[in-house]
């Protein structure tokens, strides 16, 4: 009897040791899989993101026929709670044509505004020369002649001859994006538990191209 | 019977350390576990914040367009400066370059100089310098800019300049794609400084031989266009002495335009309608400041 009593306290006491391996074995494979769920899809949307912008980034180029592809910009962002602005710089062979080619498929969340100005956001008295309002997907262009002439509209206006308007230089642009405010949203981290914010991402593809090398 | 229940306490006591054993080798076999589990964790976690990193550019301070080699190379062909092999950087100094910091700044140099090579038709000079781009391209991991094809298709239209600007064109196309797709923002503008520097000192030497406003013009535009390409040199996470030293050359070169008395009384205005005229002895300093720098860099 007493051997049988031990026996059974035996097998209790391994049958306990043996749930409390199993117990701290299980927790962290949920653990793990949590986490693997976490990242692989935090990769799986940044990758994926990435993969199509890539794409937009070849439209973009291929819309830029006949011209010749000079450079191209992608602009990443992050919808913020506040309106915020990017700022690209763009150099330019003086009395070269170009081609200025956007693509605002990753632009999905709230459309942004495409302004061009032929001074940097730290001066005050810049010149707008070209402005797109509310864009979002799809693409759209325009060239340099087209910021030449607004250039010269400004300085026209300001009693400018036509002598000193054909002298004007484009040297440099300044594309902002302008990003609007969003309101916050929040998901529970899978690691933490915490609230954080769910990032909501967007893209701008530029590219520029050029008529011809000028010296032929 | 008690020396039994002895033995019998014994073999109990030996199968209470058994099992305890038993539940040891599960408890430390369950660690085990949780501790590669959590090094399987970390790894992901990892990659998820550099994926980010890549994809959320929110330091930009790099944003920038500039032209593209070619573009400029042609620029100063149509301005006058007359081709010269002697003054561009010589093939074989692509074997003195030993730090990933000189390969990335005189793939940039090459880069303009072969552009300079094909505007002026100078096709089998060029080879030479689209083999010594390339050599330098595997040298940084950017082997795949190159097309297999691209070194035979360059050889099978070597009369047909055109067909070489397309294949040039190509490169380009597939270096800024290469640098965007890869977050490469170090590499870029230690990429575009060593282009920029090499454009600035072919520029210098246009205004040398020729006495073109429409250069001075461009070469300014140029010269502010360092402010830029020195603020990305900044915020290169390793500032080994080098970059420290291109980047003041820069920062020396652009301070100097910017005392010029000439460039000083601009206006908006006067700069928008190309009224800048800097004197000889201001193009000559600022020029110098230039090719010192230029030199050194392609040592």
């Amino acid at each position: 009897m007493n051997n049988m009593k031990r026996y059974k306290s035996y097998i209790k006491l391994l049958a306990g040791l043996a749930f409390m391996g199993l117990l701290v074995s299980f927790a962290p494979d949920q653990k793990e899989d949590k986490k693997k769920k976490s990242s692989k899809g935090g990769m799986d949307a940044a990758s994926e993101f990435k993969s199509q912008v890539a794409g937009y980034r070849q439209a973009c180029k291929a819309a830029l026929k006949p011209f010749r592809y000079s450079f191209g910009r992608t602009t990443y962002f992050n919808y913020k709670p506040y309106n915020t602005m990017k700022e690209v710089e763009v150099a330019l062979i003086l009395n070269s044509d170009y081609k200025f080619t956007f693509n605002a498929d990753g632009v999905t969340v709230e459309p942004i505004q495409v302004s061009v100005y032929n001074k940097p956001a730290s001066y005050n008295n810049r010149i707008l020369i070209f402005e797109k309002k509310s864009v979002s997907g799809g693409s759209f262009e325009f060239t340099s002649e087209k910021l030449l002439e607004n250039m010269r509209n400004h300085y026209k206006e300001k009693g400018l001859s036509d002598y000193e308007l054909e002298k004007i230089l484009l040297s440099k642009v300044y594309v902002d994006y302008t990003i609007p405010a969003i309101d916050e949203e929040f998901e529970e981290d899978p690691d933490t538990g915490r609230r954080k914010v769910v990032v909501k991402r967007g893209a701008i593809v530029f590219a520029s191209g050029y008529e011809n090398l000028g010296y032929k | 019977m008690r020396i039994v229940d002895g033995v019998a306490i014994k073999m109990n006591t030996m199968k209470n350390i058994n099992v305890l054993l038993l539940g040891v080798v599960i408890f430390f076999f369950a660690c085990g576990k949780d501790e590669a589990s959590q090094h399987q964790d970390e790894t992901p976690v990892v990659d998820e914040q550099i994926t980010e990193n890549v994809i959320i550019e929110e330091s930009s301070d790099f944003a920038f367009a500039p032209p593209s080699p070619l573009e400029i190379a042609a620029f100063f062909k149509q301005a006058g400066l007359v081709y010269d092999q002697t003054i561009l950087n010589p093939v074989s100094n692509k074997d003195l370059y030993q730090t990933k910091l000189k390969k990335s700044l005189n793939f940039g140099v090459y880069a303009a100089d072969l552009a300079t090579c094909v505007v002026n038709d100078q096709i089998s000079d060029a080879k030479g310098y689209l083999e010594a781009t390339e050599y330098l391209a595997n040298e940084i991991g950017m082997s795949n800019i190159f097309e297999e094809t691209a070194m035979t298709k360059f050889k099978e239209n070597i009369s047909n300049t055109d067909s070489i600007i397309m294949i040039l064109t190509e490169i380009q196309m597939n270096t800024i794609e290469y640098i965007e797709l890869n977050g490469k923002d170090d590499l870029e503008v230690v990429y575009f400084a060593g282009a920029w520097i090499e454009g600035m000192y072919l520029g210098s030497l246009t205004i040398m031989e020729q006495d073109s406003g429409n250069v001075v013009q461009q070469l300014a535009s140029q010269i502010e266009f360092g402010n830029r390409i020195a603020t990305g040199l900044e915020v290169i996470e390793d500032q080994d002495p080098e970059i420290i030293y291109i980047r003041n050359g820069i920062l020396e070169i652009v301070n100097a335009y910017q005392n010029c008395e000439s460039v000083k009384n601009l206006t908006d205005e006067d700069v928008d309608l190309g009224r800048l005229q800097m004197t000889k002895a201001e193009l000559k300093e600022i020029s110098e400041l230039i090719v010192a720098l230029r030199n050194d860099m392609i040592e």
